[in-house]
């Protein structure tokens, strides 16, 4: 088999070997109880952690047999709650998980198929950037991007936080077109099925969409580091940096996120601090970008877009070194001389720690 | 039927023992049809190991199917007679088992699902699409739930609910009607940052074996 994919596949993304994932049911099974006893355990407490060179830490990755059939979902779920009901996984951990199979799987299994045919076109923010070529090189300065693309070239998987959180959001910061995303997570991921990948693309990518999915997740585009929602602040930004130097790019880039979104809103802007103050919680119905990013980003009354201005105005300097994702001369696509280009201005980020 | 012949054809997402298409498969009669195709390999350009995978797992199914005494007829990629599409692919294989009928689980994804109903307007034999059972929630159910009960406009979709009324309809960590530990959700002690100290454990490794090479 191996000769086969390395001599029919060549021209593919991604590290044929070494190759050392389960293929059969028995294999599957022997690692779902391998999870259960070793990895269940802490995988709740730091299931949204990153650890630079740790791509799987205590996740189950066990996504990829479950979605072709190996391992039953049921099976998995009675494993999980037997080892809480023995005293050997804690709640948090356990509930997490079977979460994640009940709820989140068959939830976007759902949605896949109430949306569709529909569903594939969706593009609510009108994103249209190409794929940058790093994201098939891994090869850029951005560190956590860096390192979710070279392991998943490496193993056709990256965690949740990583796909999510770094990919996910620079690709909805960034203007992605979500078609090219949808491409991209179908083609890099062992676990990628169509039903798997486009709710959680699409749904992740318009803001418009997070009604369906839940808000939460999005949340993180601001406390992936701080776990401080407030994410327009300029201290904890700061503080950050300091600790992690390589995470500056992508959080800095959020800044100019609301205004960028802002302007390409249909809505009309809210001016004032009247229209400033609507922020809303993850009940929130409102159906406009504009409205709905306030509720993602959960922002203190009284700081409309306005103040948001006089924040990013004051932070000009730090954000005038990710001016590159604002910049629609910057063509991201996949000539890997124009990626070069992108992370050469990257490159000049010097941040004062 | 005494001479019915079911050609029961699982995809490569459908490596399950307990698949709707094989509840009530026959060793003695039917045959098991399985095909490794360029169409849907290269549909997208599919990362490597991903391809090496569900081959490598389709062919170990296909093994664990003929132990059992199922007669399975597995086309390979690199067969020579391999039309490289599933639409030619099962056709010929109804012909070539003289099936009186196909039977197959529904694929996941709407551009499968599409294609085969395209089948079923070519074969000459019926085509039954089952239900996939290994989901916990139907497609019923989901429409359900998303409309209320009605089948009306969808409402607003949150996960949070849907889950909650799958650990009622589940009974998974569920203690007398009521969530273990009293909440539903115990997300917000999830996101403890991970001390520099924190071991983290080996995997199982689990080594290219001989069917792999094959």
């Amino acid at each position: 088999m191996m000769e086969l994919v390395a001599d029919r596949f060549d021209g593919h993304f991604g590290d044929l070997e070494p190759f050392d994932y389960p293929v059969t049911a028995k294999d599957a099974k022997a690692y779902l109880d391998w999870f259960v006893a070793e990895a269940l355990p802490c995988f709740g407490d730091w299931q949204d952690a990153m650890k630079q060179g740790e791509p799987l830490l205590f996740h189950s990755h066990l996504s990829t047999l479950i979605n072709c059939g190996l391992l039953d979902p049921r099976e998995c779920c009675e494993k999980a709650e037997q080892a809480y009901r023995d005293g050997k996984a804690p709640l948090n951990a356990v509930e997490g998980f079977i979460r994640q199979i009940i709820g989140w799987r068959e939830f976007i299994r759902g949605v896949y198929w109430l949306k569709m045919p529909d569903y594939a076109d969706s593009n609510a923010l009108e994103a249209t950037r190409g794929l940058p070529g790093f994201f098939w090189t891994g090869e850029t300065q951005m560190n956590c991007l860096g390192q979710a693309i070279s392991e998943t070239r490496s193993n056709a998987y990256a965690h949740h936080i990583q796909r999510l959180m770094v990919i996910g959001n620079f690709c909805l910061i960034a203007g992605i077109d979500p078609k090219q995303v949808q491409e991209w997570f179908l083609i890099v991921y062992s676990d990628a099925y169509e039903w798997v990948e486009m709710p959680n693309v699409v749904g992740m990518a318009p803001v418009r969409r997070l009604r369906i999915r839940g808000l939460k997740a999005l949340c993180g585009l601001g406390c992936l580091h701080q776990q401080d929602e407030r994410l327009l602040r300029l201290l904890p930004v700061r503080r950050e940096a300091e600790k992690w130097r390589e995470g500056l790019p992508l959080q800095l880039s959020l800044l100019e996120f609301p205004v960028r979104e802002r302007e390409g809103s249909e809505e009309e802007p809210p001016h004032g601090p009247d229209h400033g103050v609507a922020w809303q919680d993850e009940e929130g119905t409102a159906g406009g970008g504009a409205k709905r990013f306030r509720a993602v980003f959960r922002r203190p009354r009284n700081e409309g877009m306005g103040r948001i201005r006089v924040r990013l105005d004051q932070l000009q300097p730090l954000e005038a070194r990710v001016a590159v994702l604002a910049d629609d001369d910057v063509v991201m696509d996949r000539d890997p001389k124009r990626a070069g280009g992108l992370d050469d201005q990257l490159g000049h980020l010097d941040i004062g720690a | 039927m005494a001479d019915e012949k079911a050609l029961r054809f699982i995809l490569g997402d459908q490596l399950s023992r307990g698949l709707s298409s094989l509840e009530d498969a026959r060793p003695d009669t039917d045959v098991i049809f399985m095909a490794e195709v360029m169409e849907e390999a290269t549909s997208v350009r599919h990362h490597k190991k991903k391809i090496a995978f569900l081959f490598s797992a389709m062919r170990h199914f296909a093994e664990d199917l003929r132990d059992e005494g199922f007669t399975v007829d597995y086309l390979c990629l690199d067969a020579r007679s391999n039309p490289g599409d599933f639409g030619s692919a099962l056709a010929e294989a109804v012909q070539r088992h003289d099936a009186t009928r196909v039977v197959m689980t529904e694929p996941s994804e709407m551009r499968v699902l599409e294609a085969a109903e395209s089948w079923r307007e070519e074969l000459d034999v019926d085509l039954d699409i089952l239900a996939d059972t290994r989901f916990l929630a139907g497609h019923e159910d989901f429409v359900s739930w998303a409309t209320n009960g009605d089948g009306g406009q969808p409402k607003s979709l949150r996960m949070e609910y849907f889950y909650r009324e799958m650990r009622r309809r589940t009974g998974y960590l569920m203690d007398d009607g009521e969530p273990a530990g009293g909440d539903w959700n115990y997300d917000a002690e999830n996101r403890k940052a991970l001390p520099d100290s924190i071991r983290v454990p080996d995997r199982p490794e689990f080594a290219p074996d001989r069917s792999r090479a094959r």
